[in-house]
């Protein structure tokens, strides 16, 4: 008994905590609170009118009623509603991640409780509150987040010294993704479970089809719609095939390699009730996702997508005893998702001079160079242009990346990355500038 | 296992065990735990053939009929499907809401011609083999 018990402790060790990728949480994270921020910015923003809604036809939810949370009103639902968008805002680029994804977690599910108060409720939105919860619960800002980038900049200057970011796996980064695809699972199949417990197969003789597809039509008017009714056989069908990918889904549990067939049936389905009765339940497949491995994608659309020039990395030269030159690598590190970068420190005079002959080594002292491959050959870029260069390969540095072609730019630019370059030990501060070669060696009249 | 893996396992078991409880009983108030049983009850076109919608409109002074929506009184469709048109359907309490609702467009829109009364009405479409066809409408309320 014992040993049967050990092993069903094991086995459910292993199902929910088998270390999982933090980019892969981070990815889900960013995808849910972006879906999350648009809901309340643009989808939701008009609930802000329920505060004018006379009271009297407030009838809270049991969540509202138990925190005795009265009829929303002015101001506060107003100021409710921008605390939200900027928890939601903080949560998605990942600052104080866990924080603010929490209190975000906390106003949202006010905010969705209020709507659904009013004699109605909606069933979209589960799996995507349960996804900003177990976010909030779970390492979700450890990779792709503020909160990320500034522990490298305070590990890479403590330790002083550039080291590369490295994905890590984490025992508690499984569980989140794993119970949002039990949920997503779960929910599916208790819509089945509805269907064949309320009617059971009769629900499938194609005459309950007809007869939603026509009522829907009498309020959305799709003609597609009523073309569908007319054709008994293809209801009965499609009805018998709603039955098997509600409940089926649940074998997606115990073999994974199933998930993606499921996925795409549900997708199917989701667009045929859109076309047919315009319900499109956006909330449900658009948590989808939850089931990418968008690392693995990634890498086999680079794979066997991308050009393979383009693969070739671009080398970045920078003074690695520098604190602001870490500081500036650490940060590109950290925006380079494509891993389009290799990094490397010009100390290393002889490897770095064997590597790229040619190059001039007081003046890669006095500015970040860029090495660019082409036809076997690198070729150089420094200081403002090897930073442009950066950006135009940054996804995040795309966004400025136009505006330094602007007339002028590049002057000002120039100079300012020499007056920027030519001051380190000033701008990083005395204390913190403790390294030995912090200023540069050689003074250059350029 | 750690004690963070026990807490965790703990919360996952509670909460699916959760969802799955509103999931089985069908409930709707327990969001964010709800049961799932919308488009579940098995419908006919021979045997539960009748689709019913409702109505509202304004009467003016002048005896015109004007359309009323939910903005018209600072509502929207959710609360308005949901807890003024049972209220207005009920017999008992519908002459004192449709009063209620005529002092309250009066007050709101004071640039359009006044109402003083209310129309409440149910159209039919009989389901058929291939088509909704719409039969005569039903008064369910004239007010005053």
């Amino acid at each position: 008994m014992r040993h049967i018990l050990n092993r069903m402790v094991q086995a459910w060790d292993r199902y929910w905590f088998t270390p999982e990728s933090l980019t892969r949480l981070a990815i889900y994270r960013i995808w849910v609170y972006s879906i999350i921020l648009l809901d309340v910015l643009i989808w939701t923003r008009g609930h802000l009118r329920y505060a004018d809604v006379d009271p009297q036809f407030y009838h809270p939810i049991y969540i509202l009623k138990f925190f005795h949370i009265p009829a929303p009103a002015h101001p506060w639902l107003d100021i409710v509603y921008g605390a939200l968008a900027v928890f939601v805002f903080l949560a998605l680029i990942g600052y104080k991640t866990n924080f603010f994804a929490l209190m975000a977690s906390g106003l949202y599910l006010y905010w969705v409780a209020q709507w659904f108060s009013f004699g109605w409720v909606h069933h979209l939105h589960p799996p995507l509150v349960f996804s900003m919860i177990v976010l909030a619960l779970a390492p979700g800002g450890a990779r792709l987040s503020v909160d990320h980038l500034l522990q490298r900049l305070r590990e890479n200057h403590a330790a002083q010294q550039f080291s590369p970011k490295a994905n890590a796996a984490s025992p508690y980064a499984a569980w989140p993704l794993k119970f949002v695809q039990t949920i997503l699972i779960l929910l599916y199949f208790l819509s089945g479970y509805a269907k064949l417990k309320i009617s059971g197969f009769e629900w499938a003789n194609g005459t309950t089809l007809q007869w939603y597809l026509m009522n829907d039509y009498l309020t959305f008017q799709a003609p597609e719609g009523l073309w569908l009714a007319n054709h008994k056989t293809l209801c009965i069908l499609l009805s018998y095939a709603t039955l098997i990918f509600e409940i089926g889904f649940v074998a997606a549990l115990f073999l994974p390699r199933l998930a993606p067939w499921f996925l795409l049936a549900g997708f199917s389905f989701h667009l045929g009730t859109y076309i047919t009765m315009r319900t499109f339940f956006e909330f449900l497949w658009l948590t989808y996702p939850v089931f990418f491995n968008f690392e693995k994608i990634g890498a086999w659309l680079r794979r066997h997508i991308t050009a393979p020039q383009r693969i070739t990395k671009f080398a970045v030269l920078f003074d690695g005893q520098c604190p602001l030159c870490i500081r500036s690598v650490t940060t590109v590190d950290f925006l380079d998702w494509r891993g389009k970068f290799v990094f490397r420190d010009v100390n290393d005079w002889e490897q770095i001079s064997r590597d790229y002959p040619g190059l001039d080594q007081q003046q890669s002292l006095e500015e970040m160079q860029l090495m660019i491959p082409r036809n076997g050959h690198y070729e150089a870029l420094a200081g403002f242009y090897a930073f442009r260069k950066i950006a135009q390969h940054l996804p995040l540095g795309m966004l400025i990346w136009p505006l330094l072609y602007f007339p002028g730019v590049p002057f000002v630019g120039t100079r300012i990355y020499r007056f920027v370059a030519s001051r380190r030990k000033r701008l990083t501060g005395g204390a913190r500038c403790s390294f030995h070669t912090c200023e540069i060696p050689v003074t250059s009249n350029q | 296992m750690n004690n963070w893996k026990l807490v965790i396992s703990f919360m996952i078991i509670i909460w699916l065990g959760l969802q799955l409880w509103a999931g089985v009983k069908f409930k709707d108030h327990t969001w964010p735990f709800i049961g799932f049983p919308m488009y579940a009850h098995k419908r006919g076109v021979t045997y539960d053939n009748v689709v019913q919608k409702i109505l509202l409109s304004g009467t003016t002074e002048q005896g015109q009929e004007v359309e009323v929506i939910p903005e018209d009184f600072g509502m929207y469709s959710t609360p308005w499907d949901n807890s003024v048109m049972p209220k207005l359907k009920d017999p008992a309490a519908n002459r004192d809401l449709a009063a209620q609702l005529v002092d309250d467009y009066n007050r709101r829109h004071p640039d359009r011609p006044p109402l003083n009364g209310m129309k409440l009405i149910k159209i039919h479409w009989k389901m058929t083999e291939t088509v909704p066809v719409e039969m005569p409408p039903d008064t369910i309320l004239y007010y005053p």
